[in-house]
């Protein structure tokens, strides 16, 4: 046995472990004794073991550490959003199932990915037209026209766009590095990002934007580059905040939230509020207040698994993402083709920039824009997409790190 | 090379984060605490529906606000009517907190006085808790006849134990019922007469010739010959082109110290006043307690005797007039300094805090809070204040068989009626009760104040 493998042993009986303990405390919750949470459990046991052998049989070298950080970070989500709403949860079962499913997937057949990457004229079009039709028949939800429906199905097209666009810059930016060619992207990210701002969809324009200036300075390194993104980004803030007044509602929010707490700040509040009440250790599970909280089971989910769960939690689960971060930026520097770095530093930035922007923004460490929390969040675009970004960056990883 | 690029995104990541979990734990440890104990904080309701919130009761052991439980109901009865409003504040969901329920929310939760490891045993337990009661130094029959001693007109009244500054009794009229305050929360709230405010403790009000205790007690320790000097009093005086008029413009003639204290003559304490000067002035003021904040069971309002500028300030100043401010509660100090020896006792509202089985856990103890005044000058103005009442100003506080001392005041305010003012206690050679009375824009404080006095102390001593 490698040392690898006792490693993955020891980090799966703990995810295990933890999985049962929690829905163990679900099921007792209730008197009689609901079995409910028990099958959900023992099911989501099931797929990660299915998944981790598939992972372990078929993988090159065996690499199973992002699945299991991510499952990590999954099965806290899923007891969390059951413990708020039943039947959402069985809906993200079945989400991070079919996640799991395209992680492997993007995993075995991502190393095909070679003539992908001169068609970023196609990807990049596509990203722009799905942005656009978001905009034409879109519906709103919570603020933002971001949802399609289609045959009955409701899905965020800018989540599936998030995996167009980092394969659009890598392929773009891996031979296309002159100012030239930087004015041409930036063109493309400002074409995005304002689609995006239209949706009134803040926080993911954010995203991209951040994303684009992390692509141009890994493909250059000039530290121009991002000094000029950021300045662009504060003009923007400040502009924005002069003209629209929902951009207004966010920043004043953050600036003074005790202003109007029943109504401009009334996420924010209840967001802090119940992160204070849960303290180091938390009040326990189920035994919080997520009623108080609006959006509980997608943005604002760190909130109450803070309450919950307690503070080193939250800190548990802000350096489970920050392993995965680190260790596709470890992936990229270790590997020499410039398609792999790109992609790898890229699509890691940009779940890192969506986790940042979410724990930031309910903590009120920066202005509050809802995006999801990746993998935790309730939501099936999210969740897809999350888990194509991290099938890629693991289909990339393999062979790079030991 | 690329990699040097991916490693600086790398460490700007790391640092990006770095910053969150520091403000994290920066949020934790230091900005929490103040988060949570706002009134929005719902969680707060909730931890009180698992408790039984204590009791207030006064010093004989009366409930004056319960927690009733019927089945799984539970609700929170006053009793004393709108005597105790403005004193016991009420306990509301929608409307917060005010008064003792507001001042002592955590002792009736419990959540102060139990230790962490109790109340975490509690919670695995399941145990519903009870909170503290809270034990006040309030005669709540007293503090029923004072309040009915208004009659419904705006003013307030303090009367305390000057040996322990136990506060005996607190009233702020017109008041209101606390068992009322979901049915009348709009009318309290916008009311004119301001019910919820309580007057004896957060009202300001010039206080006029009660204040001359404080240039008599300075004179008495600074003029070596007061007692042989005779005023000249003609009505009104003169300072710097100012006439100030004596009550009524009665001309008192020439007069002693003793005749000018029982009639309460402005020439006489005009002169003191200039004689003094600012500075002996401002230091008695403050020997009794102006400008200094007292650490109270309420919030409350700090006097104020602002320094004076001018000869006419410091003349007005000396008649309680000119920006001159006190509460009730301090004008009851003032007296509570004659009473007693000299000595201002700390003054209290909160005896004691007990767990439901009695025990009490939390006992005040008496202490002396200032000594603005030598024995003998206490003894020397509580002569001349015997002589007020028995001869002078305060007749109207007399009661037969208990010697009385007292001092009125009729305040002025600008375009309105003068404040009544009256401050006193009895037995005077052996003081059970100070009162501070002040009925607002009641006009004489001789007239209207003193019988309210009189009423509250003969209650007491009866």
């Amino acid at each position: 046995m490698t040392k690898a493998s006792r490693y993955y042993r020891v980090m799966l009986f703990t995810l295990y472990l933890f999985l049962i303990i929690c829905f163990l405390l679900l099921a007792l919750r209730s008197t009689p004794f609901d079995p409910k949470p028990i099958y959900m459990g023992l099911g989501y046991m099931a797929i990660i073991t299915i998944g981790f052998i598939t992972m372990r049989i078929f993988a090159l070298n065996g690499d199973a550490m992002l699945f299991l950080l991510s499952n990590f970070l999954c099965g806290i989500g899923l007891v969390m959003i059951y413990r708020v709403d039943e039947e959402l949860a069985y809906r993200q079962f079945i989400w991070i199932a079919g996640g799991i499913a395209v992680f492997i997937v993007i995993t075995f057949l991502f190393k095909y990915y070679g003539h992908m990457m001169n068609g970023y004229k196609i990807i990049a079009l596509l990203s722009l037209v799905l942005l656009a039709v978001t905009i034409i028949f879109g519906k709103e939800h919570g603020g933002s026209t971001n949802w399609l429906m289609i045959k009955g199905i409701q899905f965020q097209p800018s989540e599936f766009v998030k995996i167009l666009f980092c394969l659009a810059s890598a392929s773009f930016l891996k031979d296309h590095k002159q100012p030239r060619d930087v004015l041409i992207y930036t063109g493309f990210v400002l074409m995005v990002v304002l689609l995006l701002f239209i949706q009134k969809d803040l926080g993911t324009a954010i995203i991209f934007f951040l994303t684009g200036i992390v692509f141009v300075y890994t493909a250059t390194g000039k530290p121009a580059y991002p000094a000029i993104g950021l300045a662009m980004l504060a003009v923007g803030a400040v502009a924005s905040y002069l003209i629209f007044a929902h951009v207004r509602v966010r920043f004043d929010a953050w600036l003074n939230p005790w202003l109007d707490v029943p109504g401009k700040s009334y996420q924010i509040v209840q967001s802090l509020f119940a992160i204070g009440a849960g303290g180091l250790f938390g009040s326990g599970l189920g035994l919080g207040h997520p009623e108080y909280i609006p959006a509980v089971a997608t943005d604002l989910i760190f909130s109450i698994m803070v309450e919950e769960f307690g503070l080193l939690v939250g800190l548990a689960v802000i350096i489970i993402y920050l392993l995965i971060f680190v260790r596709a930026f470890l992936s990229a520097m270790a590997s020499n083709n410039a398609s792999k770095q790109l992609l790898l530093t890229g699509i890691s930035s940009m779940l890192a920039f969506q986790t940042f922007i979410i724990i930031g923004g309910v903590t009120k460490f920066i202005p509050l824009t809802g995006v999801t929390l990746p993998f935790v969040s309730y939501g099936g675009s999210s969740i897809l997409t999350s888990f194509c970004l991290l099938g890629i960056m693991n289909s990339l990883s393999i062979g790079e790190v030991q | 090379m690329m990699k040097r690029n991916i490693r600086n995104v790398l460490i700007s990541t790391v640092l990006l984060f770095s910053l969150l979990i520091g403000y994290l734990l920066y949020f934790e440890i230091f900005t929490k605490d103040t988060l949570l104990t706002s009134d929005y904080n719902r969680r707060l309701w909730e931890e009180e529906n698992k408790v039984t919130r204590g009791n207030i009761v006064d010093r004989n052991g009366k409930a004056i606000a319960e927690t009733v439980t019927e089945g799984n109901k539970k609700s929170r009865v006053y009793h004393g009517g709108a005597s105790i409003g403005p004193l016991i504040g009420y306990n509301n969901k929608q409307y917060g907190r005010a008064g003792i329920e507001a001042a002592y929310n955590k002792e009736l939760l419990g959540m102060k006085t139990k230790d962490p490891l109790t109340l975490f045993k509690q919670d695995i337990l399941g145990i519903k808790g009870r909170g503290y009661d809270v034990i006040l130094t309030i005669d709540s029959d007293l503090q029923e006849t004072a309040y009915d001693a208004f009659g419904g007109e705006k003013g307030a009244a303090v009367a305390l134990n000057p040996k322990t500054g136990e506060i005996l009794a607190l009233v702020s009229s017109p008041g209101f019922d606390p068992d009322d305050i979901d049915k009348d929360w709009e009318e309290l709230k916008s009311g004119k007469n301001s019910p919820l405010f309580n007057r004896a403790v957060q009202g300001l009000y010039p206080p006029g010739s009660v204040f001359k205790i404080i240039p008599l007690s300075a004179s008495l320790e600074n003029i070596d010959d007061l007692y042989d000097l005779t005023f000249h009093c003609t009505g009104s005086t003169d300072v710097d082109g100012l006439k100030i008029k004596d009550y009524n413009g009665t001309a008192h003639g020439n007069i002693d110290i003793n005749r000018a204290v029982e009639v309460s003559c402005n020439s006489t304490f005009i002169n003191l006043g200039l004689r003094l000067g600012a500075k002996d002035m401002e230091e008695y003021a403050g020997k009794f307690g102006f400008n200094k904040n007292l650490d109270f069971d309420l919030p409350i309002k700090t006097s104020v005797y602002p320094g004076p500028s001018s000869k006419r300030e410091l003349a007005l100043s000396s008649i309680g007039q000119a920006d001159v401010l006190a509460s009730p509660l301090q004008m009851a100090m003032v007296a509570s300094a004659v009473a007693n020896d000299g000595h201002i006792m700390h003054p209290y509202i909160v005896k004691g805090i007990a767990d439901s089985e009695g025990k009490v856990n939390y006992n005040r103890q008496d202490e002396t809070y200032l000594l603005p005044i030598s024995e003998t000058t206490a003894q020397q103005i509580k002569d001349m204040m015997v002589n007020v009442v028995k001869k002078g100003t305060g007749t109207a506080a007399r009661i037969s068989g208990i010697t009385v001392a007292g001092k009125t005041g009729t305040a002025e305010v600008a375009g309105k009626q003068s404040h009544a003012w009256f401050i006193g206690f009895a037995p005077a050679d052996d003081p059970q009760i100070v009162v501070a009375v002040i009925v607002e824009n009641g006009g004489s404080g001789g007239k209207v104040a003193a019988p309210i006095a009189r009423h509250i102390i003969s209650e007491y001593l009866k």
